[in-house]
C-alpha cells in the first residue's frame, strides 16, 4: 500500500532573477516498508523534494501544484498543528548538513528526549531505556549522551542524527544525502546502518543521494531525476537495463567494483538554469542521441518494462544507446546533431 | 576542566596587572592636580614651621617612591584613608555611595536586559515585518535621547504636574531604616527608585534590544532550525532554540552596561538628587576632598574590571564551544 505519494509535484523558489522551478510535475510513489532511491546530480531538485514532504521549504520556496500525500492526507493542506503531530512522529529526517543538524549549545540528550517529549509522554526511564536501545542501534556509546555536538565526529553526529530519527519509530525515514562531508570508510558505515535498520525494522525510506553505486547497493526501487523532473523510475532494471540516457550516464559515473576495468566517464556540461528551461527535452543539450525531436517536444514517461518507465523518445534505441554509452568518444562528442 | 583554572589564574593577573596600572595613573594624575591637597587644612596665617608639620602628618614630606608605594598598598588592601570633610573612613562612604547608585542600576540593568532580550528576539524572528521597522525605529530615537532631557521631562510630567512620584532622591526625609537592605525593602523607596529606573531603562533597554535583533539575524540562516521544524516543535520552543543561540554576545554586552552604569550616572544623580557615587565624586571634587575623589576613581574602575572578568568566565557556561585554553 503507499505510504507517501507524490501526485504532480511542483515546487518554486522566488528569486531576484524570477521563479525557479526546482520540482516539476513530479510523481513518485513509496510503499510501506519500501526503500526508495532518488538519484540525480546537485541542483536537481531531490533535496526539495525532501524539505518539502517535511514541510520546511525556505520562506522563499513553495508547492505550486501537486500534493503530497501520507496515507491519503495531503501534508501540504495541513495546518501547522495538524504537520507537527505528523512530523518525526511518522516521518523523520536525517539531514544532508549532519554537522550543523544540532543545537550547538544543547546536549545531544537534550536534543533527542526534546523530539520524544514533543509527541510522547514518556517517563524519564522509557526515554533514557528507548535512547540506550537507539544507541545501541546505531553503534554509539552511552558515555556520550551528555556530550554537545561539536565534541562528536562528523561521522558520530551523523549516526545520532539516525537515532534521533528514529526515536519515535516513525514509518518513513527520509536522508538527504546523509553521507555529506563524510570520508568513504564512514559513509559505507552509515549506509550500512541506514540499511539495516530498514531491513530490521521493515520501515519505509527515502534515500536522497547522487552516487549511482549507492542506490544501487541499497534501495528496492530508484527514481532518477533531471532538471527538477522525473527522467526513469523503476525497479533494479534502472542500473541494469537503462532506458534513458542521463541513467546511462550516471552509471557511468560511479566506480562498479565487479566491473574493474570499465572506464569512469562524466557526463560534459551541466544542467540547464531552472529560471529557462528548454522547450525540448531538458537533458537535450547533453544528450549524445538527441535528434531534432527532442529539441522540440518534452517526452513523456512511458513504460519500458513491468513499474518501470522512462522519458525518452527513443526508448525502442535503448539497447543500442547503452552499447554506444559505455564509450568515452560518444560522449566527448557532443551532443548529436542529426 | 583544568583549563579552566589555568585560565581564570591568567586572566587574575592580567586583572591585578591592570589595577595596579590604573592606580599608577591616579596617583600621577592626582600629582599633576593644581591646587594642593593640603589647601583645605592649610590656613594663609601658619607659619612654615605649622605648614611643615601638616605636611609630614600627612606623610607628604616623604619621598615620592615612598608616597607611591605607601599609596599603592594602601589602595590595594582597600585602605583609602579619612575624608577631608566627612572625617569618617573614605571605605564607609565609598561603600554607601556604591550601594546607593547598585540600588537603582542593578533593577534597571536587570529589567532593561530581560525585556530587551524578549523584544530583540522578537524583532529579529519577525524581521522585515512592519511592526518590525516601527519598534526598532522607536528605538533608535530612545537611543540618541539624552537621558538627563528625558529626566527632567519625566520629573515635570509626573512628579511637578501629576505628583504621582517624588521629585527626587532616595527616601522621604526620615525614610532612612536601620540598614541600607531594610530601607530599599521600603514602598517609600520604591516610589522614590521608579521616575530614574524607568529613565534609565528607555536608555539602557536599546542596547540589548538591537544587539539581540541581529545575532537572532545570524541564527536565523542556521541548518539546526529546519530539523527542529521537522522535529514537530512549535514555533515558540524554536525561538527559544534560536535566542539560546543568539545570546552569548549579550553577556559581553550586559558586563560592560554595569560598569559603564556604575560611573555614568553623574547628571542622572544629580537630576533625581540620587545619592550614588557619580554625585559623591562631583562634589569630592569640587570640595577638594582627594581621598574620596581617588577612592571613587579607583572603585569605578575596578568594578569594570570585575564586570568585564565575570563576563569572560561566563561564556563557557552559556556556549559549551568555548574552550578555556
Amino acid at each position: 500500500m503507499a505510504l507517501l505519494e507524490l501526485d504532480d509535484l511542483s515546487i518554486e523558489y522566488r528569486t531576484a532573477a524570477g521563479a525557479a522551478r526546482a520540482v516539476d510535475g513530479v510523481s513518485i510513489t513509496i510503499d510501506e516498508g519500501e526503500y526508495l532511491g532518488l538519484v540525480g546530480e546537485s541542483g536537481c531538485g531531490k533535496s526539495t523534494i525532501a524539505k518539502a514532504i517535511l514541510g520546511i521549504l525556505p520562506p522563499n520556496g513553495a508547492v505550486t501544484k501537486g500534493q503530497i500525500r501520507y496515507r491519503g492526507r495531503d501534508l501540504t493542506r495541513l495546518s501547522l498543528a495538524e504537520l507537527n503531530r505528523v512530523r518525526w512522529r511518522q516521518i523523520a529526517l536525517v539531514p544532508q548538513s549532519a554537522m550543523n543538524g544540532f543545537d550547538p549549545v544543547y546536549t545531544i540528550e537534550q536534543q533527542i528526549n526534546e523530539a520524544i517529549e514533543t509527541h510522547m509522554k514518556w517517563s524519564a526511564a522509557e526515554k533514557q531505556s528507548r535512547i540506550a536501545e537507539l544507541f545501541r542501534l546505531v553503534g554509539m556509546e552511552q558515555s556520550r549522551l551528555k556530550d554537545y555536538p561539536h565534541q562528536f565526529s562528523g561521522g558520530m553526529r551523523q549516526r545520532a542524527m539516525i537515532a534521533m530519527a528514529m526515536v519515535l519509530d516513525p514509518n518513513l525515514v527520509v536522508a538527504d544525502e546523509p553521507t555529506t562531508g563524510l570520508d568513504v570508510i564512514v559513509q559505507d558505515q552509515i549506509l550500512h546502518r541506514i540499511k539495516e535498520i530498514h531491513i530490521r525494522l521493515k520501515k519505509a525510506m527515502l534515500l536522497i543521494t547522487h552516487d549511482m553505486a549507492v542506490v544501487a547497493e541499497n534501495c528496492d526501487r530508484i527514481a532518477v531525476m533531471y532538471a527538477g523532473r522525473i527522467v526513469e523510475y523503476g525497479a533494479h532494471d534502472v542500473f541494469e537495463r537503462p532506458f534513458h540516457p542521463y541513467t546511462m550516464g550516471l552509471c557511468n559515473a560511479f566506480p562498479d567494483l565487479a566491473d574493474e576495468g570499465r572506464e569512469l566517464i562524466s557526463i560534459p556540461k551541466a544542467p540547464p538554469s531552472l529560471l529557462d528551461l528548454p522547450t525540448g527535452c531538458r537533458f537535450a543539450e547533453r544528450c549524445p542521441f538527441a535528434t531534432d525531436l527532442c529539441r522540440k517536444l518534452e517526452p513523456a514517461l512511458v513504460s519500458v518494462g513491468d513499474g518501470h518507465v522512462a522519458a525518452c523518445h527513443h526508448v525502442a534505441r535503448a539497447a543500442e544507446f547503452r552499447d554506444s554509452a559505455r564509450h568515452v568518444r560518444t560522449w566527448q562528442a557532443g551532443p548529436a546533431t542529426a | 576542566m583544568h583549563g579552566l583554572r589555568a585560565y581564570l589564574l591568567r586572566r587574575l593577573i592580567l586583572l591585578l596587572f591592570v589595577v595596579v596600572s590604573v592606580l599608577t595613573i591616579l596617583f600621577v594624575l592626582f600629582k599633576l592636580l593644581p591646587g594642593n591637597p593640603l589647601s583645605v587644612f592649610i590656613d594663609s596665617n601658619y607659619s612654615d614651621e605649622m605648614v611643615q608639620r601638616q605636611k609630614r602628618l600627612w606623610g607628604l614630606d616623604d619621598p615620592l617612591w615612598l608616597q607611591y608605594v605607601r599609596y599603592m598598598w594602601n589602595m590595594l588592601t582597600f585602605d583609602f584613608g579619612t575624608s577631608f570633610f566627612q572625617m569618617t573612613p573614605v571605605s564607609g562612604i565609598v561603600i554607601e555611595k556604591l550601594l546607593h547608585t547598585g540600588a537603582m542600576i542593578v533593577p534597571a540593568v536587570v529589567l532593561s536586559v530581560v525585556l530587551g532580550a524578549l523584544l530583540g528576539s522578537w524583532l529579529g524572528w519577525r524581521r522585515g515585518s512592519r511592526q518590525e521597522g516601527a519598534v526598532v525605529v522607536g528605538l533608535l530615537a530612545l537611543r540618541s535621547v539624552p537621558s538627563f532631557f528625558v529626566g527632567i521631562l519625566v520629573l515635570m510630567v509626573f512628579s511637578y504636574q501629576l505628583g504621582w512620584f517624588p521629585p527626587g532622591g532616595m527616601v522621604s526625609i526620615g525614610g532612612h531604616q536601620e540598614s541600607f537592605w531594610e530601607t530599599i525593602l521600603t514602598l517609600d523607596f520604591l516610589g522614590h527608585l521608579i521616575l530614574p529606573c524607568l529613565v534609565l531603562m528607555t536608555r539602557e533597554i536599546t542596547s540589548p534590544a538591537l544587539l539581540l535583533r541581529s545575532t537572532m539575524l545570524e541564527v536565523k540562516g542556521s541548518d539546526f532550525l529546519d530539523i527542529l521544524r521537522a522535529k514537530g516543535l512549535s514555533e515558540r520552543r524554536i525561538r527559544v532554540h534560536a535566542t539560546r543561540n543568539a545570546l552569548l554576545p549579550l553577556v559581553t554586552d550586559i558586563a560592560v552596561m554595569m560598569g559603564f552604569l556604575f560611573q555614568g550616572q553623574v547628571l542622572l544623580e544629580i537630576i533625581f538628587a540620587w545619592p550614588g557615587v557619580g554625585r559623591e565624586l562631583v562634589s569630592a571634587l569640587n570640595d577638594l576632598d582627594y581621598p574620596v575623589a581617588q577612592a571613587c576613581f579607583f572603585v569605578m574602575a575596578l568594578i569594570i574590571l570585575v564586570f568585564n572578568f565575570i563576563a569572560d568566565v561566563l561564556y563557557g557556561f552559556i556556549d559549551p564551544r568555548v574552550a578555556y585554553d
